[in-house]
């Protein structure tokens, strides 16, 4: 049980440096398709830590099962193993939302990407500001 | 000092490391609460329990999967939203290339023929595959969201081992698509309102995505297709989500898989 704890925490640990490398990508990387990238990195790892919060250690039995009937219930001590093995089913059913709204919005982002690069002819963010510069010495 | 070197200091990387190290000392320290929880939360409990509860009636959605019941009963409207999101994305999307010239018949001639024979027999697979998984979305694990992501994976195969031109050959538009990503969502919000019509029509009580009988509306989506379990809307809800998302996915498969030309991104 203890190494479970462990395994755990660990997990959620490298979920956490996983958050903060996708951090540092969307502040400081220039190229606005590897920003997209970290972000992408951000939200999945926010899902899957919003998975792991679901999770439980059962007391009775050694190991969870997903919230899912394996037969259908023929009496009301049927329900009550289930309650007894079953991990949380809410945090999958809000993440399989946000996954959705996640699909539409970073298609949304590559389509925007393209139109930017067809526009400057780069996915550098900086690439408004050099040109600035160019005009004001010559 | 430019924004660009305030972006690159060394600050930013030390001020991102100290929080990674805060929030790890918080969660070894347990001061999140102890995780994991040996016991289930209330809200999740009151839903394990009723998922499919035949001896409590006004709360069972008669789903054996209680991550469907959560999406299309007890949450139905969140999701009727989720896939309304959805639709603004790719219609968003659309309106940026909306100088698409469609498909060109081009020589395209896709890969090697033992990928080709391949792909043949997986796409038929995985359209067998899809399809279970979306129509038992209330039985096992799965859904008409994740059903619709392996059918669109076809489009995908096909595009790679086929090229794009075959799709233009078997007669596929974006705008076939688009029409019937229409249809779903229409049929998502027809089976929603069918309680309600039905309740004004007879003068019952009724509720919008009503599903099975509360204490104050006695009407019912159909529980049983004979001896297994509907889930009353949520079959029907999920097979109508299923066709929309494989579409929605479908169509930026193809958005993206085109070339400039044809996507009016070149004069």
């Amino acid at each position: 049980m203890d190494m479970l704890i462990v395994a755990f925490t660990t997990t959620a640990i490298a979920l956490i440096v996983n958050i903060v490398i996708a951090t540092y990508g969307i502040f400081t990387d220039r190229s606005l398709l590897k920003k997209v990238i970290s972000l992408l990195i951000f939200s999945d790892t926010l899902s899957v830590f919003a998975i792991l919060i679901g999770f439980r250690i059962p007391k009775v039995v050694s190991s969870p099962s997903p919230p899912i009937h394996l037969d259908i219930p023929g009496t009301v001590k049927d329900i009550e193993e289930f309650l007894t093995r079953t991990v949380d089913p809410i945090p999958q059913a809000f993440i399989i939302t946000a996954i959705v709204i996640n699909l539409a919005i970073f298609s949304f982002l590559a389509g925007l990407l393209l139109q930017y690069y067809k526009h400057f002819g780069s996915l550098d963010v900086h690439v408004l500001e050099e040109e600035e510069v160019v005009d004001e010495v010559y | 000092m430019s924004i660009e070197k305030i972006r690159r200091s060394p600050l930013t990387a030390l001020a991102l490391a100290t929080i990674t190290l805060a929030l790890s000392i918080v969660i070894v320290s347990r001061g999140l609460g102890i995780l994991p929880p040996k016991d289930l939360r209330e809200l999740g409990r009151t839903i394990a329990v009723n998922c499919f509860n035949p001896w409590n009636r006004t709360l069972t959605s008669f789903s054996l999967n209680a991550v469907s019941a959560i999406i299309w009963d007890y949450r139905g409207i969140d999701t009727v939203f989720e896939t309304a999101v959805l639709f603004a994305g790719i219609a968003g999307l659309s309106t940026l290339f909306k100088n698409v010239k469609g498909l060109t018949l081009g020589i395209g001639g896709g890969s090697t023929l033992i990928v080709r024979k391949s792909v043949k027999l997986v796409v038929l697979l995985t359209t067998i595959a899809s399809i279970s998984i979306a129509i038992h979305g209330h039985l096992t694990p799965g859904g008409g969201f994740q059903g619709g992501s392996v059918l669109a994976v076809i489009t995908s195969l096909i595009v790679v081992a086929y090229s794009i031109e075959t799709i233009h050959r078997l007669g596929i538009s974006t705008k076939d698509i688009m029409r019937i990503r229409y249809t779903a969502l229409l049929t998502i919000i027809f089976i929603a309102v069918i309680p309600t019509l039905y309740g004004l029509t007879t003068g019952i009580h009724a509720y919008f995505l009503q599903n099975m009988p509360k204490d104050d509306s006695p009407i019912s989506m159909p529980t049983n297709f004979f001896n297994t379990p509907l889930g009353g809307s949520i079959f029907f809800l999920n097979l109508a989500e299923y066709i929309a998302v494989a579409a929605s996915l479908s169509l930026v498969v193809l958005l993206f898989s085109m070339r400039s030309k044809e996507l009016g991104l070149e004069d």
